[in-house]
């Protein structure tokens, strides 16, 4: 089973994503649930720190395209920080650059 | 770590002899663009394809050993250049639009081992942007109704974003041969919906490629291929000092044989985004057009993320997380159940041990036993097969426990079997057990020796591949999945499932002849006509979760085979252990006395 951790804290500016271990198709529903709530909050500016995560893979990769699409009705803004390079290999073959900020 | 993925010998696709064909390393490039292979540090170009001239103005000597930041005509791009990219750089702005002899073009960077590959191609006028054409793409992926809307809808997405007459979701078998299931197409060009395709005409190392490099892009099969000039001696081809890798390029020139594969399908230009999941090609979106179809890069990657946007529906449609979590539970119900009936049995053994010698033994120790004999039966998975009716129904006839239901459904088998020490319990329509035992007793020969090593699971397939005379028995076991219940005894549980027959219509004669036809590389099979052949001797695959599940369940029955062992080992007494004892329960008919040896006796997991 993959490892996979998420934590979700806020402030009035920004809420922060932070993330550990596998993101893949098996734990989306854990990414959901937490994202989704990070929608629903006052923030407009929504942050997922990749800085512990090792793994992403390609459904990953189109789960963060819908999250990034959900954001983007509520008027949110999603980045992508302290990606490692094997993530960061993942998301330059998504082109996720493209559709979200990444830093 | 140990890859469970070794575990999985599902029958390997048929081998032809251009399966491992160097295509990455052609040294040369198709048409449409030019390739620059340059060193990072310096920039400095070390490799860059014969079209320059025709398509930059710039003659591919006057650009070698020199810095690509030359190319531009602007000094902004320059310094964009110089910001975003470097040594080291793994996210590329792609594309990189650069203004060349007044012209625009896309570059699009790659890092290639110590490399860095620049396809550079012109920017075609089109009217939308991508941000609108992504948006579409994923408000039509975001909640379709059912997983065939899902199928329907991307076909349709990329067929819109991209133009091409016809696109195709053709999914792959265990052996990748491939079923179109899906398919979006302008009016009169037929369809190739629930067509197959054999393995062979999609190679082992473009599959491989397909992991990594998502997109495969042809826009004219009939287009001019240019070589490499380099600053080294040679073309840049695999047999060169210097070969240039290009996998993860969209330009690598394309293989007689493919150009002519496509010819004789009657397609002029060609678009494939592949489909993986869980590191395995699960699929590819195949685009035809039956003339040249260049479209921009943008529109490339809005197609290819769409496929991936369809890989993460797909998993969460057809909920492969979630049955993956019911199962788990269902290996701890099995493994608690078991722990519940080892811990009673050995406080019913101890007691038969109290009773042993006294007046009363001959009764209470049998009444005993066959109560011992019961937890196991409803705890550990086991038919008491001597309480059947003299006229026994055959195993299958009879209403299985649930807990023996929860094992054929941890795994989605038809059947199964416990062999423990050469008696066999089979659970459902399994084969005979004197065919179980056969099969048991050819782990650690013709089968994997599943009590050594890291791997203590196994699963087939296609047993006949392996054992052929395991024909006999393909109705009711063409595949097979075991799972070692005792590292230290011969203990082993077996699930099997029955063969699928698949009543396939190929696109061609898909039979070795006909492949082999086409196996030197450049006369690939002519003939697309509908050919009727049945998939046969195969059950259906077995994939990761079902190797993990019968993981777990193993480890996780070891793991109490164990803690029983120490204490049965101490037991004080001279007289027969609890194990003896309780193996020597099923000895004993009703009311006490006591059976012939040939009577069936019951076989438990775990050592006894």
């Amino acid at each position: 089973m993959s490892q996979f951790e998420i934590t979700l804290t806020a402030t009035d500016l920004a809420s922060i994503l932070a993330t550990r271990g596998t993101l893949d198709s098996k734990v989306s529903q854990i990414f959901r649930t937490q994202s989704e709530k990070a929608l629903d909050l006052e923030a407009k500016q929504i942050t997922i720190n990749f800085k512990d995560l090792a793994i992403l893979d390609s459904s990953a990769a189109g789960m963060l395209m819908f999250f990034n699409y959900a954001a983007k009705t509520k008027g949110k803004q999603i980045s992508i920080t302290n990606a490692s390079a094997g993530v960061q290999q993942v998301l330059n073959r998504a082109n996720l650059g493209k559709l979200v900020t990444i830093r | 770590m140990r890859d469970l993925r070794a575990a999985i010998r599902n029958q390997p696709p048929a081998e032809h002899a251009f399966d491992r064909d160097p295509i990455h390393m052609p040294g040369s490039v198709q048409a449409y663009g030019v390739l620059l292979v340059v060193e990072p540090s310096t920039r400095r170009i070390q490799f860059v394809s014969a079209n320059a001239l025709s398509l930059l103005g710039i003659a591919p000597a006057d650009l070698l050993d020199k810095t690509y930041l030359a190319l531009t005509d602007s000094d902004t791009e320059r310094k964009f250049l110089k910001d975003r990219i470097a040594p080291g750089t793994i996210l590329f702005p792609n594309p990189v639009r650069l203004t060349i002899k007044g012209r625009p073009f896309d570059a699009v960077f790659h890092a290639q081992g110590a490399q860095h590959l620049i396809e550079i191609e012109p920017v075609l006028d089109e009217a939308d942007s991508y941000s609108d054409m992504s948006l579409r793409a994923t408000a039509e992926l975001y909640d379709p109704p059912t997983v065939d809307s899902l199928f329907q809808r991307s076909v349709q997405v990329i067929r819109e974003v991209s133009g091409f007459d016809r696109v195709m979701l053709y999914r792959f078998d265990s052996r990748y041969n491939g079923q179109v299931i899906a398919e979006a197409g302008r009016d009169g060009i037929g369809s190739f919906l629930g067509l197959f395709f054999p393995s062979g005409d999609i190679t082992a190392r473009a599959r491989e490629m397909y992991l990594s490099n998502f997109t495969r892009y042809i826009p004219d099969i009939q287009g001019q291929t240019f070589g490499c000039d380099g600053i080294f001696p040679g073309n840049g081809t695999a047999d060169s000092a210097h070969p240039i890798d290009m996998s993860t390029t969209n330009l690598r020139s394309v293989v007689p044989c493919h150009v002519t594969y496509l010819r004789n399908i009657g397609v002029r230009a060609s678009m494939s985004f592949s489909i993986n999941v869980d590191g395995r090609l699960w699929g590819l979106f195949a685009c035809h057009h039956y003339a040249p179809r260049h479209i921009s890069y943008e529109k490339r990657v809005v197609c290819e993320q769409t496929a991936m946007m369809f890989i993460y529906r797909l998993a969460v449609m057809s909920s492969s997380a979630a049955r993956l979590a019911e199962r788990r539970k269902g290996v701890i119900a099995l493994t608690e159940a078991a722990a519940a009936g080892t811990a009673l049995r050995r406080r019913l053994s101890a007691l038969q041990q109290e009773w042993h010698g006294t007046p009363a033994n001959a009764t209470i120790t049998a009444m005993l036993a066959r109560a011992i004999e019961a937890i196991q039966a409803e705890s550990c998975l086991l038919l008491p097969l001597d309480d059947l009716p003299d006229n026994q129904p055959s195993p299958q006839q009879v209403d299985l426990s649930d807990a023996q239901k929860l094992l054929l459904a941890l795994t989605e088998s038809d059947s199964a079997a416990i062999v423990h020490h050469g008696r066999v319990q089979r659970i459902g329509a399994a084969p005979s057990e004197m065919a179980i035992y056969a099969i048991a007793s050819m782990f650690g020969r013709e089968l994997p020796d599943l009590r050594s090593g890291d791997l203590h699971v196994y699963a087939t397939d296609c047993l006949s591949a392996v054992v052929p005379a395991a024909q006999d028995i393909k109705a009711s076991a063409a595949g097979i999945m075991a799972a070692a219940l005792s590292l230290e005894s011969p203990s082993v549980v077996i699930w099997f499932r029955c063969e699928q027959i698949v009543q396939a219509t190929w696109a061609g004669n898909p039979s070795a002849d006909a492949l082999a036809a086409g196996s030197d590389g450049a006369n690939p099979r002519a003939s697309f006509a509908a050919w009727q052949q049945d998939i046969r001797n195969l059950s259906r695959p077995w994939v990761l979760e079902d190797i993990e599940v019968a993981d777990e369940l193993s480890a996780a029955v070891r793991s109490l085979d164990h803690g029983s062992s120490d204490a049965e080992q101490l037991h004080p007494t001279g007289l027969p252990s609890p194990k003896v004892a309780t193996l020597r329960a099923s000895d004993v008919g009703p009311g006490g006395s006591p059976k012939s040896p040939m009577h069936r006796g019951v076989i438990r997991i775990g050592r006894q």
